[in-house]
């Protein structure tokens, strides 16, 4: 069975490419589904990519995911079918401290 | 050979409150450490991501015996090993004690001890599969070549000042005069605010001595980020910055490592300067913050930080200092580096 999205685009999933912002890591993530949004596609891939999703203190980390294609940042409401295309590079960007305190 | 399961068990004026599993997720940091140092010898190919066959076994603690454990000793390719003691896991204990606050086992702040357990299990429990992969198949991560440029570890350190106290057999470190003078200047136009930036670099292989050596090339200043007084916020802009610089400079450098500052003088200026002589500020340090910075964006075994601080020297002046640290047995923390003095200098000695 599909749906209107599976037969316009071929296929309800997508696979990606997902580096971390030293580029020295590279996870290949196959079958994403189009129908995910940003933000779900980041939930699911941060443990892939052995990035946590809070601090020790349990604060949620802010993460961006920059679309190499398009050179601009993703927002977390658009969904992968819209914004991505197979074989999309998206690097995951993260908001993080340093300091004493 | 015997397969085992590590648990880490957590004790509280000598009462067991319990036991948190270790899964293979938690040995990342030293199975990367370890797989490096089989590169660094040529046993392992120069990739990144690869997942060696690793073998682990407990080293037991040599007064109380199994299950207690001293240290996990981790064998690849080569072979290579290592052995990665209990501390390894401090953050670990640290995380898994807040389910016996929750518990009511254990208070809030209050200490506590922990030390390593492992039992034999079944060979499906070994830690060997470390790709942390629920969907199998869905994701998988990709090797790609480590860049290397073949060059004499002689030639390259030659006129290069040691500095910094270096671990037993860890690779070594260059960094340019220039890196730094550079970054001091930023620490001090940024007075009592933490300041930063991105360190690239290059690795370079040794073939005949079988040794790598990380050679810093410069430092990115990071734009876009959010200084307040004992905190620097790098943004997802600063990443995006940073990529430019790389690109625009068109060299193939990757990012090694980054650097910022701990202005000290700055921080305890209107403190009693009793206090400086014991201020942990006014000395070198590498904050948890700084750690899990470290750990999220520069889990390489070869990154390296640069902190650049202040200390209160013999309880008399304030003195500017530089540490380095980097990856050791999967864990952080400080280690030697050599400094290659400004170009013209060089010239001049030769």
């Amino acid at each position: 069975m599909t749906n209107d999205r599976e037969q316009k685009n071929g296929s309800a999933t997508v696979t990606l490419e997902v580096t971390d912002v030293s580029r020295q890591k590279l996870v290949r993530a196959r079958k994403v589904s189009r129908d995910a949004s940003v933000s779900e596609l980041v939930r699911d891939i941060l443990p892939q990519m052995r990035l946590p999703a809070t601090s020790g203190r349990g604060e949620p980390y802010t993460y961006h995911v920059r679309l190499e294609r398009e050179g601009r940042h993703l927002h977390g409401s658009e969904r992968v079918g819209d914004a991505l295309q197979e074989n999309d590079r998206i690097v995951l960007q993260p908001n993080i401290d340093a300091g004493a305190r | 050979m015997r397969r085992f399961r590590y648990l880490l068990e957590l004790l509280h004026n000598g009462d067991v409150l319990g036991r948190h599993p270790v899964t293979p997720d938690n040995f990342a940091p030293a199975l990367e450490w370890l797989s490096f140092q089989a590169m660094r010898s040529g046993a392992l190919p120069l990739e990144l991501g690869a997942h060696p066959e690793i073998e682990y076994a407990p080293v037991w603690d040599a007064q109380r015996g199994e299950p207690y454990v001293e240290a996990i000793r981790l064998t690849t390719t080569g072979p290579t090993e290592g052995d990665i003691p209990a501390v390894y896991f401090s953050r670990l204990a640290e995380e898994a004690s807040a389910t016996f606050v929750t518990e009511g086992k254990l208070k809030q702040g209050e200490l506590f001890r922990f030390r390593v357990v492992a039992f034999g299990c079944a060979e499906e429990a070994d830690h060997g599969d470390v790709s942390g992969n629920g969907d199998a198949g869905a994701f998988e991560e990709v090797p790609q070549p480590l860049a290397c440029e073949e060059s004499r570890l002689e030639a390259l350190l030659d006129h290069a000042e040691v500095r910094g106290t270096a671990q037993p057999g860890e690779m070594p470190v260059l960094i340019p005069q220039r890196v730094l003078d550079e970054a001091e200047a930023l620490k001090r136009e940024a007075g009592g605010l933490e300041t930063g930036g991105i360190l690239l670099g290059r690795l370079h292989r040794d073939s005949e001595r079988r040794e790598l050596c990380l050679e810093v090339t410069t430092q990115i200043p990071a734009r876009h980020t959010e200084a307040r007084e004992m905190r620097l916020t790098f943004t997802a802009d600063t990443w995006t910055s940073v990529r430019a610089a790389i690109e625009l400079r068109g060299n193939d450098e990757l990012q090694i490592g980054w650097w910022h500052t701990h202005p000290a003088r700055e921080w305890c200026k209107d403190c009693d300067p009793e206090r400086w002589k014991t201020c942990p500020l006014a000395r070198s340090f590498f904050s948890p913050e700084d750690k899990k910075l470290h750990q999220m964006i520069f889990p390489r075994a070869y990154s390296v930080a640069l902190v650049l601080g202040d200390h209160y020297r013999d309880g008399e002046a304030w003195e500017a200092f530089h540490a380095v640290y980097g990856w050791d047995r999967g864990m952080v923390s400080q280690r030697g580096y050599h400094v290659a003095a400004a170009p013209k200098a060089r010239n001049e000695a030769m």
